[in-house]
């Protein structure tokens, strides 16, 4: 029982950890206009809690998409 | 305070906050450690990790007291604010002391053997209370807290969500209390640490209680039965440059202003933490958050230029020395 | 802004004279109580017990016995024989009951207890002549706590007790063998390897039990010089 907790927790934070690397990388920008601007040190503070909370950030993230693609 | 992210703003007072905090943690920890060694010296010392482990444990401990003690403290004297002003920093230095403990936990107890050390601990617990676990569960909310502490985050989660995720730290703070009670404190004599335990818990509690009744004797509440412009109070019941805070149930909660003597109404919601604005002071004639110093023009609820933080603003009238609100924001 | 009067605190600015007075109050005061407790809770920790792990190996000869679980028998007294980390030796020395054989290691010391951290061994061929004493079964009833012995020791200080139970439990299914150690309600100390009926390591089932107070009724006995505690898996309960 608790060893598929542990499992699910590791599968959900590895999806998190690639995610967040790949959204730092160049992504995070669509977040908010202020990133641009921000050192890239920032960007390495912001991973962890992209890890953990990498749904939340992937539906703002396509939600972003279809924003800026509409005209 | 929006214009651009950078690691950490630093200013004199975080670096001096930092640096204190971090000086205690090594003077507790130091202290801890060699008077373990000096206690129970060999054939019967304590294994140095064992030790170790317990002293960021008892260390993550106390300072998820302090932690928690600064939120009502400020509200009970706001002297106590400054403390308040970087707690989020020592929440963070807070987790990796907890991190540090379970880690130790983990690759001491939980190594060496047949299983994966993580398995190994949390699979321990037979039929009782499972403690590892419950530790494990509050180490997992104080990392998504920490790793969230960033401003980044209060402005992409919005700070509703951010403050309610937060607020986790009240249940992660009640596994803690029954990680220690079902676990470390079964194997300890005497009562010292029940009793300290007890002592945390009470103190934390009545310092909220305590904190909650005095808000509500300085606040103005309404029931929400009363429709149209509210009464608030005489104009000269809100000191100058100070603001009172109307509550009315099932609304934001609202900061009445007096700056330099014409009185305005903002939402006593900070845009940046949710921080209770209406607690604040008027410098340089913007209303000034106590929590990280967030300020607004009173008349328009915009933060001055270059920031762009804006909250909603009320409308207001004096008649014959009395102010009356209208609960509904501008602008609809 | 000025420094007196009431002006509140804001991070940016200069902190105002009352503030920084309850702070030179408040700061030395949360370190003072922070060391205080610090020493109340070093001081108030039970002592782990005396118990040496030497940390240069030695050679030991005697006679291997597997059952209940692999020690080696010798003119000293019984020395149980563990492998480097949470792992028993039943593997290492299977098919080898009776054997002169002689173990290099590290020595673990307690309450004139003795187990071997393996770095190796070698058959030898030589009569080994070991008068170890035997002692007729009698039955006992104690209250206690079933232990790894070799954290117990002295590989872990302390290596006992709840906060130790998931170390216990990982050495225990790694073939560590299980030793019980109590006393009888007439407050005589018993201490013995526990052995289960029909099981070369401790069960799982018991596995809860692991760190708890129990209580376990069947015969004690010393058997070529170790001492041995003989039960089935029901005659292990949890104690009152």
């Amino acid at each position: 029982m608790i060893d598929v907790l542990l499992i699910v927790i590791g599968v959900y934070f590895a999806i998190g950890v690639v995610f967040a690397v790949v959204v730092a990388a160049g992504p995070i920008k669509s977040f908010d206009s202020v990133v641009a601007d921000s050192p890239l040190r920032f960007r390495f503070i912001a991973t962890p809690g992209m890890a953990a909370l990498w749904p939340i950030m992937a539906g703002k993230l396509v939600g972003a998409k279809n924003t800026s693609r509409e005209p | 305070m929006s214009n651009r992210y950078v690691l950490v703003q630093w200013n004199r007072h975080k670096k001096i906050y930092d640096i204190v905090t971090l000086a205690g943690m090594v003077l507790f920890l130091t202290v801890y450690v060699g008077a373990g060694m000096i206690r129970h010296q060999s054939p019967s010392e304590i294994s140095p990790p064992i030790l170790l482990m317990r002293g960021f444990g008892v260390l993550s401990i106390v300072m998820l007291h302090i932690i928690l003690s600064i939120g009502p403290l400020a509200r009970i004297d706001e002297r106590f604010s400054p403390l308040l002003y970087n707690r989020r920093h020592l929440g963070v230095m807070f987790f990796f002391a907890a991190f540090l403990h379970g880690f130790l936990v983990v690759g001491f107890y939980g190594g060496f053997g047949s299983v994966n050390p993580l398995s190994a601990i949390l699979n321990s617990s037979g039929g009782g209370v499972p403690y590892e676990l419950l530790g494990f569960m509050a180490l997992i909310i104080f990392f998504v807290m920490a790793a969230t502490s960033h401003d980044f985050w209060l402005a992409n989660l919005g700070h509703r969500f951010w403050k309610a995720m937060h607020m986790c730290v009240y249940a992660a703070y009640t596994l803690v209390v029954l990680h220690v009670a079902f676990g470390a404190m079964q194997d300890k004599q005497g009562a010292v640490t029940p009793a300290l335990l007890a002592l945390g818990v009470v103190w934390l509690g009545g310092l909220h209680i305590t904190a909650g009744l005095k808000q509500r004797k300085a606040d103005v509440a309404v029931a929400e039965a009363d429709a149209g412009w509210i009464d608030v109070c005489e104009v000269s019941e809100i000191p100058t440059s100070r603001a009172r805070v109307v509550r009315q149930a099932g609304h934001e909660a609202i900061a009445v202003v007096n700056n330099e003597g014409t009185i305005t109404a903002m939402s006593n919601v900070c845009a940046h933490q949710g921080g209770p604005l209406g607690e604040g002071q008027v410098i340089d004639g913007c209303l000034t958050c106590p929590w990280h110093g967030y300020q607004y023009d009173p008349a328009t609820g915009c933060s001055p230029p270059p920031y762009t933080e804006r909250v909603r603003t009320y409308e207001i009238r004096v008649e014959g020395g009395r102010v009356l609100l209208n609960p509904e924001p501008r602008g609809g | 802004m000025d420094n007196s009067g009431d002006t509140i605190y804001v991070g940016y600015l200069p902190v105002p004279k009352r503030y920084i007075a309850l702070l030179r109050f408040v700061v030395p005061v949360l370190a003072g109580a922070a060391v205080g407790l610090s020493l109340v809770l070093a001081f108030t920790t039970r002592s782990p017990g005396q118990a040496v792990w030497m940390a240069e190996a030695s050679a030991h000869a005697g006679i291997l016995r597997e059952r209940p679980y692999p020690f080696l028998e010798t003119t000293d007294g019984p020395m149980l024989l563990v492998e480097p980390g949470k792992f028993g030796s039943i593997n290492r020395f299977k098919g080898l009951e009776g054997s002169a054989i002689r173990v290099r290691g590290t020595l673990l010391e307690r309450d004139g207890w003795r187990a071997i951290e393996l770095l190796g061994h070698e058959l030898i061929n030589e009569e080994l002549e070991i008068n170890s004493i035997a002692q007729e079964a009698t039955e006992v009833v104690a209250i206690g706590e079933i232990l790894d012995s070799k954290c117990y020791l002295g590989a872990m200080k302390p290596g006992q007790g709840r906060s130790h139970r998931a170390c216990a439990i990982l050495c225990l299914r790694g073939g560590i063998p299980p030793l019980f150690v109590g006393q009888t309600a007439a407050g005589e100390q018993v201490a013995g390897v526990l052995a289960i009926e029909n099981s070369d390591a401790l069960p799982e089932s018991l596995f809860s039990l692991v760190g708890e107070r129990i209580e376990i009724r069947g015969p004690i006995s010393i058997e070529n010089g170790l001492s041995v505690v003989r039960v089935t898996e029901q005659e292990v309960t949890l104690a009152d």
